[in-house]
């Protein structure tokens, strides 16, 4: 059941991906495949992957795209927050990035299966 | 009421279409379609700078612990960062990931946020109405089309727009059903309000007391509900200890204060009026007397999932954009700022009911939604105007310049910028060392009295805020908590403008273009005579100016004489 939610969930995340993929090339024509993927692609891995996947766990009820774009706003105030903190605790915010989304991708998926044993 | 499923897609590819929109009319226009020109782009004020050199100055210390302007230049070095930390907080961790340079991020972020709002937002109109949410997309591109408006993007209003995120985050959550996890996120959606700006907590208070009357109004034993918004207040102010103890030792000292009514904000603009929504008032006034009615009766039957809190909130944002003439200030523009966004429900439910009216038949109702959704947004899109932001103050060579001394100079190198076009403040912060800048009426004075002099009046180049609060002996009153006053009692311009000695500098900045030729050929003379010394040597050359070593600070470099022949 997880699992299938997971896959439902990746396939939809890819297919956002391609059409945010699209926009973002389609405005900043003028710019190199390389940087537009970078921007939009760590945009997409700090905010928008880990707080879909949250709220898949803290809301499994709501469709895709709702989800996004609750959890794009939610993944945005997490990151800051959490960041914010792990700045104080002494952990240099170049490194935010690769431990937040995950440690932020595992809560979801630790909560998705909470609620799927319920 | 539920869309069919063919339906429901074609309002998401609109949506996608809206979003696509403000794509190309926001960022597109104002980047001119690029994201890095390696230098900054499109950043018309200080205050662009004053959000990037934090962000950057974070990425560079590796946490928001102290102020970065502060700890770099070395003055009151402990002072704690004091601005609300998610925006600076994201901007920066985004460069860290990325690659990308903190200009591109901050910026971005602005921008990606205007988005983010307008996404949400799309999916909390669907509560009432999944009709009126489509129709409502058209309104969404004037907060870019309208130039006052988008001036907000280039004059760096950006924690603001950053800010509405989670306000718009509580408003979805509001018309959600309460779990557990609703209410944790309400804590979060709180603390995220408070951390990224935090005027706009008063507001979701509001929002969130009234939301809990009307509650008990259409479920009268939900007394619990007041409780549990208040429980999940306090909680947030207890997560964000750090942030209100800076609110009430920083903000609330020196910005707390309420204004006379401000009808016009010179900075920019930032913000629009009702009349820049032009035709679109007119089913925007009938939507509000519309939705009023809505409220009224949705109030009256208890829904698992309530729909009237979001017609609410579309109601409180129109209040907050007039709270300028009750003295909240500039804090109404910022609301105002994203009003197209807000208030599109009004313009989408006017417009479905008049659909409504005319046909009777569903489908038709729904492809008419569709079509008109899509033609206005398509007219919106072709008649858009030209961009306007162009390069902004920050030139290729005037960027190398700085990247130069904030790559290549020590670390407790002490800087003086003399006189350029671009040395506007906020922007020197990149070089992340002390320096003082030339204050330009001193500088122009001397150069009408034809004079040279060895000591100008400069102001060291940093954030004010730290000095209006830290006494001049750096004292603190207690050990606790936070331990300084606000220093009320002394006057500013002694710590930061007077006269300083140039020679006592270990790198002189001089501009070799500008506007003001005169000024050059003043700036090229005192560099000429400072290069008489053997001590002195151009370290740093480029189309914008010099950079002069000073291997013997302190020692007489130029001696005060005067540019008149003599008798």
């Amino acid at each position: 059941m997880i699992t299938k939610n997971l896959l439902n969930d990746m396939k939809s995340h890819a297919l956002l991906y391609l059409v945010l993929s699209a926009m973002f090339h389609l405005t900043f024509y003028g710019e190199s495949v390389l940087v537009v993927q970078r921007y939009l692609g760590s945009l997409y891995w700090m905010i928008i992957l880990p707080g879909t996947t949250l709220l898949l766990g803290l809301m499994p009820h709501l469709g895709f795209p709702e989800r996004a774009a609750a959890g794009a706003a939610l993944g945005f105030i997490i990151s800051g927050i959490a960041g914010y903190y792990l700045g104080l605790a002494g952990i240099h915010v170049a490194l935010h990035g690769w431990i937040l989304p995950p440690a932020i991708l595992c809560t979801g998926i630790i909560l998705l299966r909470r609620e799927s044993e319920q | 009421m539920k869309l069919r499923l063919s339906e429901q897609w074609l309002s998401y590819a609109l949506l996608c279409a809206t979003l696509a929109t403000l794509l190309w009319i926001g960022p597109g226009r104002i980047l001119n379609h690029r994201l890095d020109y390696g230098h900054p782009y499109g950043y018309l004020a200080a205050d662009t700078f004053q959000h990037q050199a934090r962000a950057d100055g974070i990425l560079r210390i590796g946490h928001f612990r102290h102020e970065p302007i502060q700890h770099f230049i070395g003055i009151y070095p402990d002072f704690p960062g004091y601005y609300p930390p998610v925006f600076l907080q994201v901007a920066a961790s985004w460069a860290g990931l990325s690659g990308l340079p903190t200009y591109v991020t901050a910026q971005g972020l602005a921008f990606l946020s205007s988005l983010m709002v307008a996404a949400l937002l799309f999916f909390t109109f669907r509560k009432i109405n999944p009709y009126a949410a489509v129709l409502a997309l058209p309104l969404f591109p004037f907060s870019f089309l309208v130039q006052a408006a988008s001036n907000a993007y280039t004059w760096g209003h950006w924690p603001q727009i950053a800010g509405q995120v989670t306000l718009v985050l509580l408003a979805w959550l509001s018309s959600q059903r309460r779990t557990i996890a609703w209410w944790a996120l309400l804590v979060v959606a709180l603390m995220g309000t408070f951390m990224t700006y935090i005027a706009y907590f008063a507001f979701a208070a509001l929002f969130l007391i009234l939301f809990a009357a009307g509650s008990w109004l259409s479920d009268r034993s939900n007394w619990s509900l007041l409780l549990g918004i208040a429980a999940a207040g306090a909680a947030a102010l207890a997560l964000s200890f750090r942030t209100l103890l800076i609110f009430l030792n920083v903000w609330y000292p020196t910005q707390g204060q309420f204004s006379p009514v401000l009808t016009e904000w010179a900075a920019g603009g930032g913000y629009l009026q009702l009349r820049d929504f032009g035709l679109f008032l007119i089913p925007l006034l009938a939507g509000l007397a519309l939705a009023g009615y809505l409220l009224i009766k949705m109030l009256s039957r208890h829904e698992d999932e309530p729909r009237w809190p979001v017609v609410l909130f579309a109601f409180i944002m129109l209040a907050m954009g007039f709270t300028n003439y009750t003295g909240l200030d500039k804090r109404a523009f910022f609301i105002r700022l994203l009003w197209p966004y807000y208030l599109a429900v009004f313009v989408g439910l006017a417009l479905w009911f008049a659909l409504r009216g005319m046909f009777k038949t569903k489908i038709v109702v729904g492809a008419g939604t569709v079509a008109i959704s899509a033609a206005l947004l398509l007219g919106i899109l072709l008649t858009a105007p030209p961009p306007v932001a162009g390069e902004g103050i920050a030139s290729q060579p005037f960027w190398d310049l700085i990247s130069w001394l904030r790559d290549t100079t020590p670390q407790d190198a002490r800087i003086i910028f003399m006189y350029g076009d671009e040395f506007i403040g906020d922007n020197l912060w990149n070089v992340h060392r002390y320096h003082l800048r030339v204050l330009p009426e001193d500088y122009i004075r001397a150069l009408q009295t034809m004079s040279v002099k060895r000591e100008y009046f400069t102001t060291i180049n940093s954030d004010v805020v730290p000095f209006t609060i830290i006494p001049p002996d750096h004292a603190k009153q207690n050990w606790l908590w936070w331990g300084w006053t606000a220093n009320d009692t002394e006057p500013l311009d002694f710590y930061l403008h007077r006269e300083r000695d140039i020679c006592e500098m270990d790198y002189l900045v001089f501009a070799t273009t500008s506007r003001q030729p005169i000024l050059v050929q003043y700036n090229l003379y005192i560099a000429s005579k400072l290069l008489e010394h053997p001590w002195m040597n151009v370290t740093f050359q480029n189309d914008y100016g010099i950079v002069l070593r000073n291997r013997k600070p302190g020692e007489a470099c130029i001696e005060p004489h005067s540019l008149r022949p003599s008798a």
